[in-house]
């Protein structure tokens, strides 16, 4: 017995003393704006990464939703802009891991649920944005340069306003809009190479914001960031100095209790040849008003034309603060068998955690 | 009592945090339940940390070993970092005699952790860590002293500690096939080396009277280096000879040189009381960044590059945003009771605090030295066996401590709306409990 009791307390000894990898970095603070990685090879099916892939449908410009009110889902809704009997228009998918969409698989085709067909609209719709206000489904797009709104109590079936919401004198284009933790709109909107913002109290009635009321004209609360002439050794040129667009609107109060006004954007620079090169940059700006300052490095930038950032975030683990995880889906050059043509492809943060491999596809849209 | 009213309220204007491991957790049980206030009043082997001319007091060989643990529960934004736990076995002999007739000891301290010898991070700037406590506790301490006590009244020791850096080197040589990657050739070399580096440390300890003692403690700088080269040359598809060079000079650790002034007090027979100001240079200290130096050449082959393959650029160099640190005093408290003291046997009870404020000025910037003021409250329990078998004439000490570290939590705000880590809050616990057994020969 006294012998066992050794062999037992030796054994326990020996397994105090083994070594392990260090930790010390994780769930790590983040502003939940990257930087992020394009996902890989066991991440999602097919190609990574992309995640919604047709070279007749040609998706772009998502905005995501949570499918669930569990903040611990990674079930998602994805809105986008498709390609359907030669027109634009906006289809729906949905997948149980943010990645393993509907309509990746062959022989399956996410639904158009919006398509241009009031008078004011033209040909095509662009540029969705889906929020959730209360137990409806708010969907604003652009249609022939104004902003229309959608409205759906199953995210399917939606009912549209007869007339624009929002309009200028100058066409504006791709809407993302958010609302404010006491109840209030926010959109922010690409014009003539500039992010623009407006506001309004019911989603509806909409009123532009100048980002600086001291100068008589309507100023951007982003323009184009200047080129820099002076650069280091290996210093790259900022990413956005030809134009900025797409805003996606990502407002949050901060753990220290302020409003912290965050916009994903696309951000271009002209190429040597060919079109604009871009990338996905951060701006932000605290309190409630004003312009943002941009982060000089972009948050995702793989030399594919990406565009249009949606995010969708969720929370994993023990954690009771906020969402840790975060998807990014933009659309980017997909090479297919004669031509590049854009397919929505995902990035994710945390960059340093691995996902686990994909789900499969879900068996109805 | 004047002298304890103005130990008292240089407490009060004072702060701190730690460094090495024993820095932050403390040497031996004994020690640490009397929350490290112990320089001038140490006598066993935890001497050869807290002051070397402690050794001279030993009144026989003293052999010890005990295992510690302390656990981080450290949180930002409420989630766990899961920073290491830092644990391992701390040890020491000392060995006391006389030359010319002069009380003289030799001692030897020990802590080997045992998850890791050392670590080497080399992060970003921008990457969140918790400085003082996510990487530099990780690592061995060696430490070799002697100590002498001409008078009755006055010991004097001194000696150095052992840490070590890390160099290496990794050359790849050969063929890079662009086109079919598996058919590439490449030939690795890696040479690394712990290099071994010193530091001094030197005490003083005067008694004077029957009850009250003093002491002085130096503790020297020191810094570890990580310093990585990596060297490739090679043959690219048969269309040009790439070069690249890498140099990675960072300081990996860095431990501020330190004094501390101690105080003891005998209350009664059975209780004392200590106190130790503890001051730390940390306005001296270097910054773990990694400092990158690179070297690129890659010829394009004649005819320029085939159609889909640019070459890499050579990244800019790191600009290194200075870490503002301010010099701390740390202050220590420690009160121990003779519960019992029987000829054969006795039960010692402790009781101890410290308060590290944070060295790291707030964090508005880019960089992200995450740190927070930390308050320990300390308990222990020591037992004694006297002559307890025929064989061994002598003591068989067993002590025990446990201690509570609490971070309170605090907000960092960022100048910056557009940065990638944004506000935070952060803040937590440590728990450190262990054991120590010592054998004392007469």
């Amino acid at each position: 017995m006294t012998r066992l009791a050794t062999l037992i307390g030796i054994a326990l000894v020996g397994c105090a003393t083994i070594g392990s990898d260090g930790q010390g970095d994780l769930e790590l603070p983040t502003s939940g704006v990257g930087p992020f990685r394009k996902l890989g090879g066991p991440e999602v099916h097919g190609v990574p990464p992309f995640v919604l892939d047709s070279q007749s449908a040609l998706y772009r410009e998502p905005t995501a939703l949570a499918q669930d009110a569990d903040v611990r889902s990674t079930r998602v809704v994805l809105y986008a802009v498709a390609s359907a009997q030669g027109h634009d228009a906006i289809i729906r998918t949905h997948a149980d891991d943010g990645r393993s969409f509907y309509g990746g698989s062959a022989g399956a085709s996410p639904p158009v649920v919006l398509k241009a067909d009031q008078t004011w609209e033209g040909a095509d719709l662009s540029g969705p944005s889906a929020l959730r206000v209360g137990d409806q489904i708010y969907m604003y797009y652009a249609a022939n340069g104004a902003v229309g709104l959608a409205r759906s109590s199953d995210g399917v079936v939606f009912t549209k306003s007869a007339a624009p919401v929002f309009s200028l004198p100058e066409p504006i284009s791709a809407p993302s809009v958010a609302r404010l933790s006491d109840g209030r709109f926010r959109m922010a909107y690409a014009s003539r190479g500039a992010i623009y913002e407006a506001a309004s109290d019911d989603g509806v009635a909409w009123t532009t914001l100048d980002a600086d009321p001291s100068t008589p004209a309507q100023d951007p609360i982003l323009s184009a960031a200047p080129a820099r002439t002076n650069l280091a050794p290996g210093e790259r040129p900022l990413f956005d100095t030809a134009a900025v667009g797409d805003p996606l609107l990502l407002p949050r109060v901060t753990p220290a209790g302020r409003l912290q006004f965050r916009v994903l954007y696309t951000g271009f620079a002209n190429a040597e040849a060919g079109p604009p090169s871009s990338a996905i940059g951060f701006a932000a700006r605290f309190g409630d008003a004003g312009p943002l300052m941009r982060n000089p490095l972009p948050v995702l930038s793989l030399d594919k034309h990406e565009a249009a950032p949606a995010v969708f975030s969720w929370l994993q683990g023990e954690s009771s603060s906020d969402a840790n995880r975060f998807m990014l889906y933009v659309h980017m050059d997909q090479k297919g068998t004669s031509a590049v043509y854009p397919a929505i492809g995902a990035a994710f943060a945390p960059v340093s955690i691995t996902l686990p491999s994909a789900l499969a596809f879900p068996d109805a849209p | 009592m004047r002298a304890m009213l103005l130990a008292i309220a240089l407490c009060g204007l004072s702060a701190s945090a730690s460094a090495n491991p024993l820095d932050t957790f403390g040497f031996g049980s004994r020690g640490v339940a009397l929350g490290g206030a112990t320089s001038a009043e140490v006598r066993d082997f935890s001497a050869n940390y807290y002051n070397p001319a402690g050794l001279a007091r030993a009144q026989g060989l003293e052999l010890a070993v005990g295992y510690f643990r302390a656990d981080h529960f450290l949180k930002t934004n409420g989630s766990d970092n899961g920073v290491d736990p830092v644990k391992g076995i701390s040890g020491g002999l000392v060995a006391p005699g006389k030359v010319l007739g002069v009380p003289f000891a030799f001692g030897l301290g020990l802590h080997l952790p045992d998850d890791r010898i050392s670590r080497v991070r080399a992060l970003r700037q921008e990457q969140p860590r918790w400085e003082l406590y996510d990487n530099r506790n990780q690592r061995l301490y060696l430490a070799a002293n002697l100590a002498v006590s001409p008078t009755p009244w006055l010991q004097l020791g001194g000696g150095l500690s052992f840490m070590s850096s890390t160099e290496g080197r990794l050359d790849i040589t050969g063929q890079a096939n662009l086109f079919a990657p598996t058919d590439s050739a490449l030939r690795h070399e890696v040479d690394a080396n712990l290099t071994a580096i010193r530091y001094p440390q030197l005490g003083v300890r005067v008694a004077l009277s029957d009850r009250v003692a003093l002491a002085l403690v130096y503790r020297g700088q020191f810094s570890l280096s990580l310093n990585l080269r990596a060297r490739l040359a090679g043959d690219i598809s048969g269309l040009t000879t790439a070069y690249y060079n890498l140099v990675e000079s960072s300081i990996n650790a860095f431990l501020p040189q330190q004094v501390v002034l101690g105080q003891s007090w005998k209350l009664s027979k059975r209780v004392s009381l200590n106190a130790d100001l503890t001051w730390i240079n940390w306005s001296a200290y270097v910054a773990p960044v990694a400092k990158l130096d690179v070297d690129l050449s890659i010829p394009p082959p004649a005819g320029g590059w085939p159609a889909g393959i640019t070459p890499p650029s050579v990244p800019a160099a790191t600009r290194v945003v200075p870490l503002v640190m301010h010099d701390r005093v740390v202050p220590h408290v420690g009160m121990e009771v003779h519960a019992v003291n029987e000829p054969r046997w006795g039960v010692d009870a402790r009781i101890g605090y410290e308060y590290a404020k944070s060295p790291i000025a707030a964090q508005t910037g880019p960089t992200n030295y995450i740190d927070r003021d930390r308050h320990s409250v300390s308990v222990g329990i020591g037992g004694r066996l006297s002559d307890f078998t025929s064989v061994l004439n002598g003591d068989l000490l067993l002590d025990a401590h446990l201690v509570w570290s609490v971070l309170p939590t605090a907000t960092t705000t960022k100048v910056d709306p557009s940065d990638f880590i944004g506000d935070y809050t952060a803040g937590g616990h440590v728990w450190n409990a262990g054991a120590t057994l010592t054998m004392r020969f007469r």
